[in-house]
């Protein structure tokens, strides 16, 4: 299983449900892909955004003896031989030696990003923040550790094989700060919608003022032929409808306008449209050409009516897509075929063993991620019990 | 109602920790029992759990710090002394926590649903409704060795009523009786395409309907395109998404306009539509008005009735297709938000996830539990509840372990703050995600 995200987690919670065993690798430290940075969008009423059930499925394979987890691994080669699947992998070691650290805490006073951080009496590195794994200078934690217990670079090699592979790799975000003129990073008060969610979840608050003005900017990334992809995400319209909700249950008298422009993928949805009819949320048809500063408030130019307006805000979130992950050294090896828009697609993939899952295949929300699991956990059973190999 | 039930609960010793971890359940009021075994999973420790459970004191078997796998012995070990396999949970050490340990000890002694022995369960599955989810669904579950009854709605047309709970459904349509341990519903929704001539010119395509019209859109449009007339497409949402968006961009390229309206007037002048962007309204001179429209099947919400589910029904809980009330699953376009060809797909992965817990029914973790001696019966809950979970029994309100998902709306609304959900709720299990990385 290449991909920890949910549709990797109910393909192993499938697999593992049935008795057979299997390995995931996930390249970042921990399960559970993009969901782990999500929120619950509901408050009072669920929402059924599916976060949740993101990490039920994570807590159920973290349970189960059948999956074993490999984290933090980075992907040296894949051989196939007589119907097998061999992965060389490649692991960072715990930076810090547990055994010899006294736990003094000078590192976590010398690191200038707070990467080093003291979490449940232990000291911790979170690796994303440390300089020096980015290829910065830096190594100020092992100048000053006073028993030696630091050792940043530490690798250990592991080797996987198996009879059937399942690639759950998921899409990537779209950087906000590759469509310039919305100001991502350059004007203060616009962020991304992944910010959002942070603030949501309590993660990292976001100062909106009770009666602040607030903007949602949809179809950031996506049904573009400039940065981005032309295809449409199918989950930006559905998520940020529900943090725009979830963000007017929190601070009724908060001012929300939202710049979409189509409704896509709310078919069936019809209680959450209720919701927003009755919400006061303001909904505008136009999409926003640029967002500039203004007294140092980000204001809106867009189209509307007839004009040309321009509207400022305290807070404008850029509701970013889903693009996909091209650059992928894995997939490559693995030689799995992609259309024209860069998403994989299942041509014979099935007959060597290989089988795909989740928004690698294009942009998808989790609900569908989890059925792809389960689908794709079935068939590798049937593969397997084959005989193949 | 007489006694409690107790558990005996039995802590292996081979996982050091497993001590310190569960000190506290030791003394829990429905423990009536508890000890430290050296080694549980061994022939040695299990004949000890035997011996201790033939006295018959307990009711329920709880293990604690063994292997998740070593359940199915336990429950043979419990079936030998009288006690039911329904009731012996294993903790993993994995999972070493009190609050884990806590719930499983709930979910073993929890008496509220009728618990039905495992020989008197039914493994069939009744496959109710039409369409291709439910041609899908049937092709998956006849692939998972299931044994199907398959059922099209005209087969109810006689008074029908549902007995029985998961395991064991019996489902009466007049003289017919069919017994079974799981239903799927699949529904799709169905496109219809009227046509009117008009006379020459274009094509005006009218769409009342969402994204499981789009298949039929595309191929009016093209039909239209490849006589080399022109189409005008109307509808209030693009039916479009995700990677179909490329099929909307090339219908542009090639000709296909989209307005954005909810109706327009067909008169004998033409198309008269009101587009929000256009402002006023613009009359097209059509030679052929097209209606895509999609209708939910007619025996839909009388069968969904039959099953005690409101029509706006959706699936939800945690497994595919999960339609909220134990043992019945929901799929099909009609019945999901899966309208842009997902369908098929969905209605296989209930089938799927269906026929693992026909086979074996995992019960629940309790999530909502009513503190009874606050609870001043407003039944505030009851109502709130979208899932139906609490229940009036016996004068006291008892919550459905097998209903409850954990929303928490009850926990938010209860007047009497009488209501509170263990640690497996929804913000905790994301807080602890977030705090314990994987080290
Ligand atoms: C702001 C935002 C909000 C959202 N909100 C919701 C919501 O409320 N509800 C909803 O249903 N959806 C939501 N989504 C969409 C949701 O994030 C995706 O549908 C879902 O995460 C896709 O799951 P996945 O398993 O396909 O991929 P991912 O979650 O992307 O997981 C893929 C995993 O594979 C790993 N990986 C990738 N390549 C490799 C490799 N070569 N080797 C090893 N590991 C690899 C990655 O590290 C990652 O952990 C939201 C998306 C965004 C951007
Ligand atoms: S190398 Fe620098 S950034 Fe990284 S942990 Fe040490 S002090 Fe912190």
């Amino acid at each position: 299983m290449v991909g920890g995200g949910p549709a990797g987690l109910a393909c192993a919670a499938e697999l593992a449900g049935r008795g057979i065993g299997c390995t995931i690798i996930e390249r970042r430290e921990a399960l559970g892909g993009r969901a782990q940075e999500l929120a619950c969008k509901g408050s009072v009423h669920c929402r059924q955004c599916d976060v949740c059930r993101a990490h039920r499925l994570r807590d159920q394979v973290l349970a189960s003896e059948a999956v074993t987890v490999l984290t933090g691994v980075e992907l040296e080669q894949v051989e196939r031989c007589s119907g097998r699947y061999r992965f060389a992998l490649r692991r960072p070691t715990e930076a810090i030696d547990g055994g010899r650290c006294s736990r003094c805490g000078k590192c976590v006073e010398a690191c200038p990003t707070g990467a080093m951080a003291k979490r449940g009496g232990r000291i911790r590195l979170d690796r994303g923040l440390c300089r020096s794994l980015q290829g910065l200078e830096c190594e100020r934690c092992v100048s000053v550790c006073p028993v030696g217990a630091i050792d940043l670079f530490g690798e250990e090699h592991l080797s996987v094989s198996g009879g059937a592979v399942v690639v759950a790799t998921g899409a990537r975000e779209f950087p906000p700060a590759a469509d310039p003129r919305l100001g991502w990073g350059l004007v203060p008060g616009v962020i991304s919608s992944m910010q959002l969610e942070a603030h949501l979840e309590g993660r990292s608050p976001i100062a909106l003022g009770p009666k602040g003005k607030v903007a949602f900017v949809l179809c950031v990334g996506s049904r573009t032929s400039k940065a981005g992809t032309q295809m449409c995400s199918a989950v930006c319209c559905k998520y940020s409808l529900r943090q725009a909700l979830a963000l007017r249950e929190r601070a009724s008298a908060l001012g929300i306008t939202m710049f979409i422009m189509d409704w896509r993928g709310l078919d069936g949805e019809d209680a959450l449209l209720r919701e927003l009819e009755g919400s006061g949320i303001q909904v505008v048809r136009a999409r926003p050409a640029e967002v500039v500063e203004e007294e140092g408030r980000p204001a809106v130019r867009y189209a509307g009516d007839g004009t040309v307006r321009c509207e400022a805000f305290d807070v404008v979130i850029l509701s970013i897509g889903l693009i996909p992950a091209l650059d992928d050294g894995t997939l490559t090896e693995l030689g799995v075929p992609r259309d024209e828009l860069g998403n994989l697609v299942d041509q014979g993939c099935g007959d060597r063993g290989l089988f795909l899952a989740g928004s690698c295949l294009g942009p998808r929300d989790i609900e569908r991620c989890i059925e792809d699991g389960i689908s794709a956990a079935r068939d590798a059973i049937a593969y397997l019990e084959g005989g193949d190999g | 109602m007489g006694e409690p039930m107790r558990a005996a609960v039995f802590i292996c010793r081979s996982h050091g920790a497993n001590l310190m971890a569960y000190r506290g359940l030791m003394k829990h009021p429905l423990v009536g029992h508890s000890e430290a075994l050296p080694s549980c999973c061994s022939q040695a420790g299990r004949d000890q759990i035997r011996l201790h459970l033939l006295g018959g004191k307990e009711q329920a078997l709880l293990v604690l710090g063994c292997r998740a796998s070593e359940l199915g012995r336990y429950q043979e070990v419990a079936a030998s002394a009288g006690v039911s396999p329904d009731r012996v949970a294993v903790v993993p050490y994995q999972q070493r926590t009190a609050s884990a340990a806590e719930l499983a000890l709930a979910r073993a002694l929890d008496g509220r649903e009728p618990v039905i022995p495992r020989e008197a369960r039914d493994e069939r599955l009744l496959l109710l409704g039409e369409g291709h989810s439910f041609e899908a669904a049937a092709e998956q579950a006849a692939k998972e060795g299931l044994v199907t009854i398959a059922l099209s709605p005209d087969g109810l047309d006689a008074p029908v009523h549902l007995l029985g709970g998961p395991g064991a459904f019996t489902l009466e349509a007049g003289e017919i009786i069919y017994r079974f341990g799981a239903a799927l519903l699949a529904f799709d929704l169905q496109v219809e395409v009227t046509r009117e001539t008009l006379g020459e010119g274009p094509s005006v395509v009218l769409l009342v309907g969402g994204e499981e019209c789009r298949p039929a859109l595309v191929r009016a449009v093209e039909g239209t395109l490849a006589e080399g007339r022109k189409a005008y497409i109307v509808s209030q949402e693009s039916p479009f998404s995700g990677s179909s968006e490329g099929v909307y961009r090339a219908l542009q390229a090639r000709g296909a306009t989209f307005l954005r309206a909810a109706e327009a007037e067909v008169s004998a002048e033409g198309v008269r539509v009101h587009d929000e962007h256009l402002g006023e309204a613009v009359l097209i001179e059509a030679g052929e008005v097209v209606t895509i429209a999609s209708h939910r099947p007619m025996a839909l919400d009388r069968v969904l009735g039959v099953f005690g589910l409101p029509p706006s029904r959706r699936p939800l809980g945690p497994a595919p297709g999960d339609s909220g009330v134990p043992g019945v699953f929901l799929c099909g376009s009609a019945l999901s938000g899966h309208r842009d060809g997902s369908e098929t797909q969905a209605a296989r992965a209930a089938a799927v996830s269906l026929a693992r817990e026909l086979r074996s029914p995992v019960p629940r973790t309790p999530k909502a539990r009513v503190d009874r001696e606050r609870c001043s019966k407003c039944l505030t809950c009851l109502r709130l509840c979208p899932y139906g979970a609490p229940s009036l029994e016996h004068g006291e309100v008892v919550v459905s372990v097998e209903r409850c998902q954990g929303c928490g709306l009850c926990v938010a609304m209860c007047p009497a703050m009488a209501i509170e959900m263990p640690p497996s709720d929804l913000r905790a299990e994301v807080r602890a995600t977030r705090m314990g990385g994987m080290g």
